[in-house]
């Protein structure tokens, strides 16, 4: 129903820390966080999913968003993924576009 | 209480002493007494005196009692008791006459005097007053009127016309101060202009709370427009006898010039120091709509009756042009409000947030009825901006204020009146205005008690009023004043009327807005669906192909599509897609990416190939936006299908009893430019049936997509699909419902090549 958003470090990256669910209430206040994380150069961000139970659609577009955002310059990795959102990634055929990592240590240290 | 029965033998007033605390029952129409400067007799119908000033005895060389009977021409003199039966003949008993009376014993033998005649019951009064020699500046011409009056008219305002009559009767009277007073709507007065001697307090701004002036005082200078008390420590001058002998009663004197004054008022003007006063009355429409308040300081003042008159003649001219000027400045307000509402509304419509965001953005909303505060309450939300107590209270001012008006604006400027609790938040909604439907959609502006928001000119701590005061003292301006606060305590300033027309306006341009905003989308909406959404599958030999698309709750607009149709070699395309997110976005980028893919199609590419070049084309053309689409190309002769995916859920294959998710998508979606697509190859068999749908078949909360589609294939196995497509989509949905939130699309095609008549079942 809700997705609370937390900022926190890991080694170099910026981590956002989402809990909850991810769905088309949700993604637009994700997207803009995002947004906001990556209108810095070179940013080095990780989103980390292991509290979010549910994403649709429109959730991964927001995610989308970010990759697209540092394609060019800049490193967007995700981590903590569960097997509902993970299926979510291979069924729309982004486990491939995106960096995934089983925890934000090991994206952090990747 | 006052008793009116006990006739004074020789003093004035002619019923008890009263109670100052009490004057709101104070008979003063009734003084049983005049003023000295002046004689007055009432006369019966036969011009035969009946009562008399006891002054008579000095003035006229008879004592007052021995007048009576006595007609009036042996009284005055033939001449002047000529022009009392000709006034009252012509039926004009309010213009003054100047006349000399004939020599003999009293002060005034063959004195010019200036002759007052009106009735009062059934009785003729007859006052006389002494021509005095006026001062320069009370001399009244017709050249100085008229230049008065021209000045009074190039006025703009209603503030700056009663300063320059303030101004004008200063002028003409000599009076030490002159104060124009107005009413307000519950007759508390307020000090609006002023003219003194530079060495006095300002009075200006002071507040009056009613009773200073009750409602028997005010029926008095409705009709009787001024009231000159000459030398304020005057010995009161009974009339004799004090009761009128054919009614027992004291003789109205209501309209006469002399009448003798309130006690009461008496020892409020002695209490400010003043020696003589006058007023003049503005009447506007038969209404008391204010006074000119004349104050005097240093000594009596005799006002020469031409001078008096003068100065009631500037007043009512003043008051026919208060009219006008009001309408001056209630147009002035509405221009200043008009286009404070045009700059609001031209801001709504070039915003994109919705509307009520950018409105609460926008102080100019509080401008527009120069309140403190608003909030709105719509669809179950608050918005507010400004000083505004708690959403609990606002709602109880809402109901307390709106009631059931649908519609129309209504006001209050005292809430705790209509609900005591609300006194509790008068120094932040002490009045409101509101509008709207009923409780469940209003907006409300605020405004704070007035007592915050008076700006003192009469300040109520001014030390020299103060120290001019003892502590004895009853009545007093500040006296006044501290009653005053009593009086608006918990009122706010009262909402004009055209205010309540501003946000009526203000109301029409918003369901305009809304409704503009809501029939844009519905015109894109439909128009979208007359494009998209196809009304039924175009009929192909060999294929039955049968789609259902259906909105998500509330008919958000939402970004699936599919299409059918045929290429020039024959075969059919078949295509489902997804735009994500929600709203006129999404379907706008959903219309460019199905019509491209048509293009692509028709110029002869490869699925493979249109869905990479959608890619690009989404990529590239709708940043920020991704989609996932399947292409289906199938010959409907053979059988043989060329699938291409891109990060769309897989269709369903039903052959025979089983139900077999395809392979996954070959590409990512479509805007991230990124992989190639794949073709997947197969052949459809004889009554086999392709599935394809979009995520809202199988999104659920808590749901992996495996177990979403497995349900699917599942439900697709066991509906029966003997008879019609339809049929059997609509069991699936009944089985596997799909989500609310999303719009969801399901496009069955199923091999027939046995119905070689090319009609669809």
């Amino acid at each position: 129903m809700t997705l609370t958003i937390a900022d926190s470090t890991s080694g170099d990256f910026h981590v956002l820390e989402l809990a909850g669910d991810i769905d088309v209430e949700t993604a637009r206040t994700l997207r803009a966080h995002i947004v906001d994380r990556f209108s810095v150069p070179a940013a080095q961000v990780i989103v980390d999913l292991s509290g979010v139970d549910f994403m649709d659609s429109s959730g991964l577009g927001a995610l989308v968003s970010g990759w697209q955002l540092t394609r060019d310059d800049g490193t967007f990795r995700i981590a903590g993924a569960n097997p509902v959102v993970q299926r979510v990634f291979s069924i729309t055929g982004m486990e491939d576009v995106f960096s995934l990592y089983p925890s934000v240590e090991e994206a952090a240290s990747d | 209480m006052t008793t009116h029965d006990q006739p004074a033998a020789n003093h004035t007033p002619a019923y008890a002493a009263p109670d100052l605390t009490t004057c709101e029952q104070e008979p003063i129409h009734i003084p049983g007494a005049i003023q000295p400067h002046g004689l007055l007799l009432a006369l019966d119908h036969e011009s035969r005196v009946v009562m008399a000033s006891r002054n008579c005895a000095r003035m006229l060389g008879t004592p007052a009692l021995e007048l009576v009977g006595t007609g009036v021409a042996e009284v005055l003199g033939a001449g002047p008791a000529g022009l009392v039966s000709q006034a009252l003949q012509s039926g004009d008993v309010s213009t003054p006459m100047r006349t000399t009376l004939p020599p003999g014993p009293g002060d005034l033998a063959g004195e010019d005097v200036d002759l007052i005649v009106h009735r009062s019951g059934t009785r003729v009064v007859v006052e006389l007053e002494p021509v005095t020699t006026p001062v320069p500046s009370q001399t009244v011409s017709y050249r100085s009127a008229r230049s008065a009056i021209t000045r009074l008219t190039q006025s703009a305002t209603v503030a700056e016309l009663c300063q320059q009559l303030a101004a004008e009767i200063r002028q003409l009277t000599g009076f030490d101060r002159v104060m124009v007073y107005r009413f307000d709507e519950d007759w508390n007065g307020e000090v609006i202009a002023e003219e003194r001697r530079d060495d006095l307090n300002p009075f200006l701004g002071l507040h009056y709370p009613s009773t200073d002036i009750p409602a028997q005082a005010r029926r008095l200078y409705t009709v009787n427009w001024t009231r000159l008390i000459a030398d304020i420590l005057y010995e009161p001058v009974p009339i004799d006898p004090v009761l009128d002998p054919a009614t027992g009663a004291p003789l109205d004197l209501s309209h006469s010039v002399l009448r003798s004054v309130s006690p009461i008022h008496v020892e409020y003007l002695s209490n400010m120091g003043v020696g003589a006063s006058m007023s003049v009355s503005m009447v506007k429409d038969g209404l008391l709509w204010g006074l000119v308040a004349c104050h005097h300081y240093s000594g009596p003042l005799r006002v020469p009756y031409d001078a008096r008159s003068a100065a009631e003649f500037l007043g009512q001219t003043a008051s026919q042009l208060i009219d006008d000027r009001e309408r001056a400045d209630t147009r002035t307000d509405e221009l200043r409000a008009s286009v404070t509402l045009a700059r609001i509304t031209a801001s709504l419509a070039g915003d994109p947030r919705p509307v009520y965001d950018t409105l609460f953005n926008d102080v100019r909303l509080l401008e527009l009825v120069d309140a403190t505060g608003v909030a709105l309450w719509v669809d179950g939300r608050m918005s507010t901006l400004g000083d505004v107590p708690s959403d609990q209270t606002l709602h109880r001012i809402a109901s307390a204020v709106g009631g059931a008006a649908v519609g129309q604006a209504t006001s209050s400027s005292h809430l705790a009146a209509l609900d005591p609790v609300l006194g509790d938040v008068a120094n932040v909604a002490a009045g409101a205005l509101h509008i709207g439907n009923g409780p469940d959609r209003w907006m409300m502006w605020l405004r704070p008690e007035l007592e915050r928001t008076v700006d003192w000119g009469g300040d109520p701590t001014n030390k020299a009023l103060a120290a001019a005061e003892n502590p004895s003292v009853r009545l007093s301006p500040r006296k006044s004043f501290a009653k005053w606060q009593q009086v608006v305590r918990g009122r706010s300033a009262p909402w004009e009327s055209w205010q309540l027309g501003a946000v009526e306006s203000l109301r029409e341009h918003l369901s305009g807005e809304l409704l503009r905003r809501s029939h844009q989308h519905t015109a894109i909406a439909e128009s979208l669906q007359r494009t998209l959404v196809l009304d039924e599958a175009p009929a192909v030999e060999g294929l039955d192909i049968h789609a259902r698309y259906r909105p998500a709750e509330g008919s958000q607009l939402g970004g699936d599509w599919w299409d059918a149709f045929r290429l020039p070699d024959g075969r059919v395309v078949v295509s489902v897609g997804d735009v994500a997110g929600h709203g006129v976005t999404a379907a706008t980028a959903m219309a460019q990416v199905r019509t491209a893919l048509r293009a692509y199609m028709i110029d002869g590419h490869s699925p493979t190939d249109c869905v990479d070049r959608l890619d690009v084309l989404v990529q590239s053309l709708l940043p920020g936006q991704t989609a996932t689409v399947v292409v289906l190309v199938i010959d409907p002769a053979t059988g043989a299908v060329e699938l291409a995916n891109a990060g769309h859920p897989p269709p369903l294959l039903l052959r025979g009893d089983g139900c077999e998710p395809l392979p996954t998508a070959g590409r990512p979606l479509l805007g991230v430019a990124f992989g190639s697509a794949r073709t997947d190859s197969f052949t459809l068999g004889d009554g086999d049936i392709l599935l394809v749908y979009t995520d809202g078949v199988i999104e659920r909360r808590g749901v992996d997509l495996d177990t979403s589609i497995r349900r699917l294939s599942l439900a697709a196995a066991r509906a029966d699909h003997s008879e019609t497509l339809g049929g059997w989509i609509e069991g699936l949905l009944t089985e596997a419902p799909g989500t609310l939130d999303d719009d969801l699309t399901i496009v069955a095609v199923r091999r027939s090549a046995s119905d070689t008549d090319g009609t669809p079942a």
